[in-house]
This record gives structure tokens, sequence and C-alpha cells, in this order.
């Protein structure tokens, strides 16, 4: 008999460590989680960080324009700037335009959706990123369908080689997937779709790309951004 | 009791288990932000779309830093100033015409504006709307057919009898174009162009650490208090003529004619004039404008991560803010260190390699209202004497006179000198040519911009930077922005 309480005693007491090491090994597991992201989150250490090409800083006014480059003067800022040429202007919007197409995509019906060639947009994009630049987007999985453009907004360039290229994309719907993984279900890549108002952070992008202009005078990406606009005022 | 024992043993344990899953619950519930099953990188998505957790983000720069020299994202292109591509037919459409709204410059904000942006709608107009950043950097986002009226502008109230001296509610009666952070007058009164812009300049700051900052250092901020004021005038002239500010006339056919349609000038003829705007910042103390005064006469803010208050903002003009995560991935603007100065001392602007540095954004928002006012020259009696005694019965009314003071009936009554000019030479004046009809500072009149559809004044955050020492003494010159590169402190293991 006392031989079965002890046993009994000896169960509880094993239950109870293993609740509580079950307990303790949860906050270890998610204490551990914000650990790894603490030690794994990027930092900028200025000796390990290549220094980039330094680009000069000097007013564009500095040395001669080409013929068709204008000076404009920021409203706000009072920061000089360059718009290009017609000829330039033409020649970076359509590099935008093959650029925002490996990422976004206007809205169609789903067959001409799904017939999106992937390789083809991802080969043409590449003849439009700068060698040294690894653009993480040109080969994304992910292309998201959109309702149309916002108006283009004038051509910034900080010289005659240095130009950024801005555009607003509007109502983002769905999303055209490559992902095999996540086209499982569907049974087919790519797979489209359609995002609910909490499956995508904003309907709307500000799209900016920025270029360079390499010596055989093609306009090659070194820089884009997207930023996920909130929703239009009520008024609008 | 054998049995009881068991039973309550198997209570026991269910209970543990049930806390253990509560506490498991809570602790995922921490982990994972709330109402979201899975959290995508950016311009990607995360989870299975048939199943019940897919999330995308459409922001980011694509996820991640790219290789060798590329450069950061610069600020997308401001509008206005003619800067659209050149000639390609590309609408360059003027900035919003719109107020910063009040409080903190947040990550941006939308603004509504009407221009004739595009072609053939119905109404003329085209309803723009912008996003702004809060420097005042705006970009069109979207644009549409304005419906009938909507653009309609305010106009004041006419008035039946305007009195003597009365002003005219705008100058020449064209009304300015206001937008974010600057005012465009045109005249078109007369056959000459006559046209002023002027912009609200942005707020010297002053900052230390110079060039970054680091997590977990305090980083002060100090706002110099200016600039507080610029006025511009407009290029062209109107009535034009050359003039000669050294010469003295001793009569006023001795002065030399001026064009048509001004011709031969008399006292008091006005000629080049030009059309002057401004914008002036309220500051503590001062009187307010058409019965507003600002809540306060200077806000500094700076922005950070959002699990660090997402920022901090005072009132006043000094700012202490410590961050505790480095400025990685942030916009791509802050001045980045030049290591050549590891090993020797550098000015404050020799530090700056180059301004492509991921930063934290600050401002320091002001309160402006804008001015006009005309600059002209005229014909002035610069010289004036008493001239001959003479006799009259009665005193000479309206008119400048004395007794006569010398010769030979000084002293005599009815007798009297008259004051006369006798030179006369061009001089440069500043104030409005027909009075104000509103609110007057000096030379200048107050814009009510209550009748644009505008608050009295507006908010305005642009600033510039430059280095300051521990104690806020400048060095190096000031740059445009307000941008904090914060690093860690790391060490770099070396074998």
């Amino acid at each position: 008999m006392k031989r079965q309480r002890q046993q009994i005693k000896l169960k509880r007491t094993g239950y109870i460590l293993l609740a509580v090491g079950i307990i303790f090994g949860g906050i270890v597991l998610a204490g551990g989680v914000q650990v790894y992201r603490w030690l794994t989150a990027p930092r900028i250490d200025l000796e390990a960080t290549p220094i980039p090409t330094v680009t000069s800083t000097a007013s564009p006014t500095a040395t001669p324009r080409p013929a068709g480059w204008q000076e404009q003067r920021d409203t706000t800022s009072g920061a000089v700037y360059l718009t290009p040429p017609a000829a330039e202007e033409q020649a970076l919007r359509a590099a935008f335009a093959v650029l925002l197409q490996r990422t976004r995509v206007e809205a169609a019906d789903e067959a001409t959706l799904l017939a999106y060639d992937r390789e083809a947009s991802s080969a043409q994009a590449w003849e439009y990123v700068a060698a040294d630049y690894a653009w993480p987007l040109l080969d994304t999985p992910f292309v998201f369908v959109h309702t149309g453009l916002g108006p283009e907004n004038p051509i910034r360039c900080d010289d005659t080689t240095h130009c950024s290229v801005t555009q607003a994309v509007l109502g983002i719907q769905s999303v055209l997937i490559f992902e095999p993984a996540m086209c499982e279900s569907t049974g087919s890549v790519p797979c489209l779709a359609q995002l609910g108002d909490d499956q995508i952070d904003a309907r709307d992008n500000l799209v900016t790309a920025t270029f360079v202009q390499g010596t055989d005078g093609v306009w090659r990406l070194t820089g884009w951004e997207a930023l996920a606009l909130p929703a239009p005022p009520d008024t609008w | 009791m054998h049995t009881n024992d068991k039973r309550k043993t198997v209570l026991r344990i269910g209970l543990l288990l049930l806390v253990t899953g509560l506490v498991l619950w809570a602790l995922a519930m921490f982990v994972t932000p709330a109402g979201a099953c899975c959290t995508p990188p950016e311009n990607a998505c995360c989870g299975a779309p048939t199943s019940g957790c897919f999330k995308c983000a459409s922001g980011g720069s694509g996820g991640g830093g790219g290789g060798g020299s590329a450069t950061p994202v610069p600020p997308a292109p401001t509008p206005g100033e003619g800067g659209g591509g050149g000639g390609s037919g590309t609408p360059a459409p003027p900035p919003p015409t719109a107020t910063p709204p009040a409080g903190l410059p947040g990550g941006g904000f939308y603004r509504m504006s009407c221009d004739a942006l595009i072609p053939g709608c119905p109404h003329d107009w085209t309803v723009v709307l912008w996003w702004c950043m809060p420097g005042g950097q705006c970009y069109v986002v979207q644009a549409r057919c304005a419906a009938e009226g909507e653009c309609d502008l305010v106009t004041p109230t006419p008035r039946p009898s305007p009195e003597p001296g009365e002003g005219s509610d705008w100058p020449c009666q064209d009304v300015p174009d206001v937008y974010p952070g600057g005012i465009d007058q045109t005249c078109d009164d007369w056959q000459w162009n006559i046209d002023v812009q002027v912009q609200i300049p942005p707020a010297q700051v002053l900052r230390n650490p110079w060039p970054r900052s680091l997590v977990g250092l305090p980083t002060k901020l100090w706002y110099t208090g200016a600039p507080n004021r610029v006025e511009s005038f407009s290029a062209g002239k109107a009535f034009p003529c050359a003039v000669d500010y050294g010469a003295a006339y001793s009569s006023t056919g001795d002065v030399p004619a001026c064009p048509s349609p001004v011709g031969q000038p008399v006292e008091g003829t006005r000629v080049n004039l030009q059309l002057g705007a401004a914008w002036q910042r309220w500051t503590q103390g001062a009187a307010g404008v058409y019965g507003f005064t600002p809540p306060y006469a200077s806000l500094i803010s700076v922005g950070d991560r959002a699990w660090n208050g997402g920022g901090s903002a005072i009132k006043g003009n000094y700012l202490e803010h410590t961050f505790q995560t480095s400025s990685y991935g942030l916009t791509a603007n802050g001045p980045r260190w030049n290591p050549a100065c590891q090993d020797r001392d550098c000015t404050c602007d020799e530090r700056v390699l180059a301004w492509d540095m991921p930063a934290y954004q600050g401002g320091v928002q002001t309160w402006w209202y804008p001015q006009w006012t005309w600059k002209y020259d005229e014909l002035q009696c610069t010289r004036r004497e008493w001239g001959d005694c003479f006799y009259r019965a009665e005193p000479p009314l309206g008119i400048s006179a004395r007794g006569c003071s010398d010769g030979e009936h000084a002293g005599e009554a009815d007798w009297y000198q008259l004051e006369q000019c006798v030179e006369w030479r061009w001089r440069t004046q500043t104030g409005p040519l027909f009075g104000c009809a509103g609110e007057q500072q000096g030379a200048w009149c107050v814009y009510d911009l209550r009748k644009l559809g505008f608050t009295q004044m507006v908010t305005w955050a642009a600033a510039q930077t430059a280095g300051a020492d521990a104690n806020g003494v400048q060095c190096g010159s000031f740059t445009p922005g307000l941008a904090i590169p914060v690093i860690e402190v790391q060490a770099v293991l070396e074998p």
C-alpha cells in the first residue's frame, strides 16, 4: 500500500514536471523565436558594408549639359534636378514599363492572365537591369494584377545618366502565382488568387525605379521601390 | 479511495494540460500579430490561396538589397515648375492647391487639387489626387474629370461700393495659386508679364551626432528658428523706365522721359512696378492673422519604428531622441560616413561621403502665411525750400505755409511764405498701390487664405540639416532634408 502511494506520488510528480517542462519549453520556444529574430536582424556595420561608388554631389550645372536637358528646381527643398529630352524620356518610360510588367500586370480575363509568359518577361526585364544590381524581383514568382496606372510623373534626374521614374499602380485585385507549392491545390501553375481586403497590404502602390544609362545608351535599373499607399480619402 | 485518487489525478493532469494549452496559445498570439496567419515578405505572398491563410504584401523594394553599386532609390519626381520631361507631351501638372495638414508629419498624406491635367474634360477641370511626403514632395497618383462645380473657386463676396483707398482682395484681382509650400501670383492687368512665385523655406536644423547616430545614443536636434521670412519679386516690370537713382533734378521738366505710355514724369509718377510675394513665419508672441493664432511656433519630430513608439515630437526648438534600432531598410537619403575621416580630423562636410544611407526621417512643423506688395520707382520731391514772401488777407489753407521770417516783411501780419520743391529724385518704394483689402503688416498686405478655402495660416514641415557639436554649435553647411542614419555598434572580429 505504501509502495503504491509512492508510485502515485511519483506519477503525480512526473506529470507536474512534464507540465512544467511543456510550459517552460513553450516559453523557450517563443523567446527563442524572438532571440533568433534579434540575432538574425540585419545590421549596418560600416566596416563590413561595401562603400558604393561615390557619385558626384556637385550641381548638375557644374558640367555642360547636352541639348534638351532642362534644369529644374524642387519647389520645396530647393534641390536642383534635370529633366531629360524627349528621346531619353521615351527610353526611360519604355524601360520602366518592361520592368513594371515583371511585377505587375494589368487586369484581363483569366485565360489571358494565366498565359502570362514569365520566362519571356524575365528575359525582357533582364535587359534593363544593371549588371551590378541584383534585382530581387527579376525572378519573382508573384505578379500582382492591377486595374490601371496613375498619370505619369515628371522624370527626375541627378545628372544626364542617373534618372528616376515614378508612377502609381492602382487597384491591385489579384495575384498570379508561379510557386508550385502554393498552386498545389489548384492543380496548375501559374494560379490566380483573388485578394480580399485582409489579404493585401495595399491596393495602390507608388513605384519608383532608378536608372543609370550605360555606355551603350541603354537605361538600366539600379533601384526599385514600391510604396504601399493607403486607401484614398473618402472625398475622392 | 483508490478510484477517487485516480480521478483526482486525471482531473489535475487535465487541468494542467488545459493551462499549458492556454499559455501556449497566448504565446503564439504574442509571437504572431493578431489577425496574421503569416507575414509575407515585401512584394510577395505567403500561405496558400485556397487555405484560410493567405496574405500578400505589395510594397517594398523587392525583398532585399542588390549587389554592387546599386544606387538607393532617390526621392521621386516633384511636380511643378515645368518638371515634365523635355517636351514629349507628358503633362507636368502643377502641385496641389492644398495645405499640409496640421499634426505630426507621418509617412505622407493625400491631397487633392484642381488642374487642367486631362484634356477634354466636360467642365475643363481635372481633379488630381496627390501623395505628398512630409518634406512637401507630391506625386500624382490618380486624376479624374471634375464634376460640375467641383472645382469652382470660392469667390469673395463682391463689394457693392468700394471705399476710397480700399484695395482688392488680390493684386490685380488675379486669384493666386496657393499650393503646399508655395504661392504663385500673377497680374494680368497690363501688357507686361508680371508673375512672382515664392516657396516656404525649409527650417534649419542642427543635429548631433553627425553625420550618423548610434543605437542607444541620444540624437539631439536643434531648430535654429530660422528662416522666418522669404520674399520674392517678379522679374518682369510694368511701366518700365530707365531711371537714374543718383540724379537730382531741379525741375520735373529736366527728368528724362519714359517710354510710352508713361511719357514725361511728374512728381508722384510710378514706374518699374514689380509684384512681390512673401511667406512670413508665425513666431511665438507675434500677433495672429485674421483672428487665428497657432497653438505653437514649432514642433520638431522624428520618425521611428512602430515598436519604438513610432517616433518623438516636441513643441519647441530642441528634441532629443534615442533610437533602439538601426535605420536599416529605410529611405536611403542620409549622409554616409566618410571612412577617410577615421584616421584624420575632418570638417563636418568632409565627414559625409555621399547621401545614400538608410535613415529615419524628421521634420519641423512651423506656421506660415503669405503676403503681397508692390515695389516701384517713384519720382519724389527730396528737398523743399521756403519761397518768396507774399501778402494774403487770409492764411493759406491746405498747403504748407508760414509767416515771413526774413526780408522786408519779416514778422509782419498777413505776409506768408510757401514751401516749394526745388529737387526731385527717383526713389524705390515698397507698398500696396491701392491699399490692402484686409490686414496690412508694414508695407505688405496679408493674404486672406480663407477666401481660397484654406485656413488663415498653413503648416510646413520641410527642413534642412547641418551637423553640430554636442552643445548645438553648427559645423558644416545645411543640406535639404532631415535624414538621420542610425547604425548599431558592432564589433568587427579580426583574425
